[in-house]
């Protein structure tokens, strides 16, 4: 009997922390929302602002609060990186007020022509759980108008001629 | 005379077995890169102004290293066979013979680009890339090529060994190439921020982003430009101030 009710105990501790760690997981400290752009479609080179609302849901005061851009390719499955992009480039937000809420703006370059998703994270010091926004579609499109034809012509043409041009300096030397 | 000299050094860099086998060898390389924009899956998706860049940087790379191959041999190589008696007996000044030689390289350099044209015009084609990809390439490569070319000139005038001047003139072209393997975290300080904020090659290529992807002025590429300049200016007053050093082996 006493060794049913230890075992019922131990079961009933093991609901306890599972639902401590749900919990944790559906009540994040930030609610982060893109609030403009909702869709971008646009040719590379282009610099644009991505605005971020970002609301401090407890109600405490949150320190050391900065944001900042992921860009996942969904063409490659990789993320793109901060040289070339300037995503990953956290923008500091500081102490953020119980409720306050927050607006700023997040550069982004468009580069490599691909489809992505793009979204933003913030964090604080303060804790551990991690809140990011829901993603915006990215469609960098490509202006790729190379003519496979023309470079499989020059690609052949210029060593043949070159190797011609070698062969007939070779034999004459002999 | 120093047109006899560039004419015969230049039929001896253009048109003999070594000359066109190098040839041979960058529109090889160009074609392998140019199919591959065109075939392999991940380079086919990248954008015109990247693809024109990194042939750029293939093209650039290659000519610097071979330039500097025929400048380290161009006075040490005169010593180690015995010839440069007979050069230093002509009319030329040690200066001129230095410029003749330079240029020799330059003519080099130019048929090189004589042969990059079609790959970057196919390239390039429906955008309006060319003229910028010619200001590029004959304006910044160019001084590039020179300026690795005069550093290698030099230590071939200073050292004996064709040899000893090679390693040590692609030892400073790779010394200068240090940014490009670094990440981006590295870069921001340190000695690796020294070398990028001052290597020429880092600046030409921060140049060719700026105009080929960023779509900066003129006049922001010109102050990108700077160590680029400057490197060259160097260079070439050095190579023309050791020009005094062009003399025969000690002992001769």
């Amino acid at each position: 009997m006493r060794k049913s009710m230890l075992l019922l105990l131990l079961i009933g501790l093991l609901f306890v922390t599972n639902a401590g760690f749900a919990q944790a997981q559906g009540n994040p400290n930030f609610e982060i929302n893109i609030v403009f752009p909702q869709k971008i479609e646009q040719l590379p080179g282009i610099d644009t602002l991505i605005k971020v609302s970002i609301i401090n849901k407890t109600d405490k005061e949150m320190h050391d609060v900065f944001t900042y851009i992921t860009m996942a390719n969904l063409t490659k499955t990789w993320t793109v990186n901060l040289e070339d992009y300037s995503a990953d480039q956290p923008t500091a937000i500081g102490t953020m007020k119980p409720n306050e809420e927050k607006i700023v703006e997040l550069p982004i370059k468009l580069v490599y022509s691909a489809d992505y998703y793009l979204y933003a994270t913030v964090v604080s010091k303060e804790s551990k759980i991690i809140t990011s926004s829901d993603a915006i579609p990215v469609k960098i499109l490509g202006n790729t108008k190379i003519v496979p034809l023309q470079v499989q012509i020059v690609s052949i043409l210029i060593p043949l001629l070159l190797l011609i041009a070698l062969i007939y300096v070779i034999k004459r030397k002999k | 005379m120093i047109f006899e000299l560039v004419k015969k050094e230049s039929k001896e860099h253009i048109f003999s077995r070594k000359g066109l086998g190098f040839l041979f060898v960058v529109s090889l390389l160009l074609s392998v890169m140019s199919f591959g924009f065109i075939s392999v899956k991940e380079l086919s998706l990248l954008d015109q102004p990247t693809v024109v860049m990194t042939a750029f940087r293939l093209l650039l790379g290659i000519n610097i290293l071979i330039s500097m191959v025929f400048a380290s041999t161009m006075v040490a190589g005169e010593k180690e066979k015995g010839t440069l008696e007979s050069l230093l007996l002509t009319p030329l000044t040690k200066r001129k013979i230095i410029i003749g030689k330079l240029t020799a390289i330059l003519v080099f350099w130019f048929v090189v680009t004589l042969i990059s044209l079609p790959y970057f015009f196919v390239l390039s084609f429906g955008t309006n890339m060319f003229p910028t990809i010619l200001f590029f390439l004959y304006i910044v490569g160019t001084a590039l090529v020179i300026a690795f070319s005069s550093i290698a000139l030099i230590f071939s005038t200073i050292l004996a060994s064709t040899k000893n001047a090679m390693i040590l003139g692609i030892l400073i072209f790779l010394i200068t190439l240090i940014p490009m393997f670094l990440s981006t975290t590295m870069k921001k300080s340190g000695f690796a921020k020294r070398i990028n904020d001052y290597s020429p090659v880092s600046a030409s290529m921060k140049s060719m982003k700026d105009i080929f992807i960023n779509k900066l002025g003129s006049s922001d590429i010109l102050v990108g430009l700077i160590p680029v300049i400057v490197f060259l200016l160097l260079t070439v007053l050095l190579a023309l101030m050791i020009s005094k050093k062009v003399d025969f082996l000690r002992g001769e």
